[in-house]
């Protein structure tokens, strides 16, 4: 296999594996201002 | 003499299929309402840019002086992102967050039609671009295909802009493909509509630009034009701005943008084999992505005692709110009373947030691969 083949897998994972991360941390920090802001009114 | 004649002199077959493309893409635009306001502008684009010596292109050409300020700037598609960001209700997505996942799920296809692309011979980094096209997002693919693929910029973006319109038509049989009847079935509890508390819905802009940020700096423009439109929007006092933003801003952009992309369509540039290699893979891409969002909601199923529709999945890539639409619309032809919408725009609007991070991620990661 070429190193572009490897490069590729490289960018792959990593973004796969970082859009799940980065998605997990906004899920969480979307239930915690839910949590700190639940009594206020819209 | 001879000058006054020197366009039809100059006339050749790659020009007449330009032209022909160029009225194609106005035909689909105009008969069969797919993306009209962007098909449109490319369209025409593509017909000023073919015709030989034509005077809107070349160093003082008015295409290619909107092309330098608002392309190779990155302006153009930065800019509509204000403009998408005002026009998007978070919302959904804020009373439903685990929906995140599905955004992030329907990424799939851009990692995949990556590595297709590579094994198709695209050096990695127009491999990135084509692959983006699964995001879904036209700016975001624009924005991407700019910094790496600048010459594969017109079928890119014609790729993008297409098959999100043909959404209706490529989602429902990958999804038919890879579910059962029992699992289309599947009903969702619907979540009482609680009102998102207004600071969270200011905060969230504000948040998710510095966090994805501190991740990936090259996704700050990205991410952070698009939130600047929504924090516009949702802060309450800037209802001129954000009416702006969503109407005029929308449209003057929208209009430069389409026929200036539509004049990057020079014959000699287009009429490439890789032009039809990357409207194949984009298909690919939205395939892709549907399948990674459906399969992702059946392994979630496999813990989950509350089934989800894997359905919904699907809804996870950006084109919205034109995929929740799809997802709703199979889920009645099942079972006229069963309503996943709700489920499926929170999905769909938390695909527009998972595909601009995808993009700032690509940005960042692939210099690094190379490196």
């Amino acid at each position: 296999m070429n190193i572009t083949v490897f490069q590729g897998l490289d960018v792959a994972w990593k973004g796969l594996v970082g859009v799940f991360t980065v998605l997990i941390l906004f899920y969480i920090l979307i239930k915690l201002m839910l949590f700190a802001f639940k009594d206020k009114k819209r | 003499m001879q000058e006054l004649f020197a366009g039809i002199l100059g006339f050749q077959l790659g020009h007449l299929a330009m032209l022909l493309i160029g009225g194609v893409l106005i035909y689909l635009a105009i008969a069969k309402d797919y993306e009209p306001m962007l098909l449109l502008p490319i369209g025409f684009g593509a017909i000023l840019a073919n015709i030989p010596l034509s005077s809107a292109i070349g160093p003082h050409g008015a295409l290619t002086v909107l092309f330098n300020a608002g392309i190779d700037t990155e302006l153009f598609p930065l800019l509509i992102f204000v403009a998408v960001g005002a026009m998007i209700d978070f919302g959904p997505l804020l009373q439903n967050p685990a929906m995140l996942f599905f955004g992030a799920a329907a990424q799939f296809g851009i990692f995949a039609t990556m590595m297709f692309a590579i094994f198709l011979g695209f050096d990695l980094k127009v491999a990135a671009s084509i692959g983006i096209i699964g995001a879904a997002d036209g700016p975001t693919s624009i924005y991407v295909a700019k910094r790496f693929a600048a010459d594969y910029i017109g079928p890119i973006t014609v790729a993008a802009y297409s098959y999100m319109s043909l959404v209706p038509i490529i989602q429902p049989p990958v999804i038919r493909a890879l579910t059962s009847r029992k699992e289309r079935l599947i009903r969702m509890t619907p979540r009482p509509a609680t009102d998102v508390p207004r600071v969270v819905r200011i905060l969230f802009p504000i948040v998710v630009t510095i966090v994805a940020g501190l991740i990936a700096k090259e996704s700050v423009a990205l991410v952070g034009f698009l939130m600047f439109g929504n924090l516009i929007r949702e802060c309450g006092v800037l209802e001129r701005l954000s009416n702006a933003a969503q109407k005029e801003l929308a449209n003057l952009v929208t209009l430069l943008l389409g026929i200036t992309i539509g004049s990057t369509m020079v014959a000699d540039k287009f009429l490439q084999p890789a032009t039809l290699m990357i409207m194949g893979m984009g298909l690919l891409a939205f395939v892709f992505d549907t399948a990674g969002g459906v399969l992702f909601a059946k392994f979630l199923n496999i813990f989950l005692k509350e089934k989800i529709n894997p359905m919904v999945g699907a809804a996870g890539i950006s084109a919205f709110p034109m995929s929740a639409r799809v997802i709703q619309r199979m889920a009645q032809k099942e079972d006229p009373t069963n309503f996943v919408l709700m489920q499926s725009v929170s999905a769909n609007v938390a695909g527009q947030v998972g595909s601009i991070i995808a993009g700032g991620l690509i940005l960042a990661l692939v210099p690094l691969a190379l490196h």
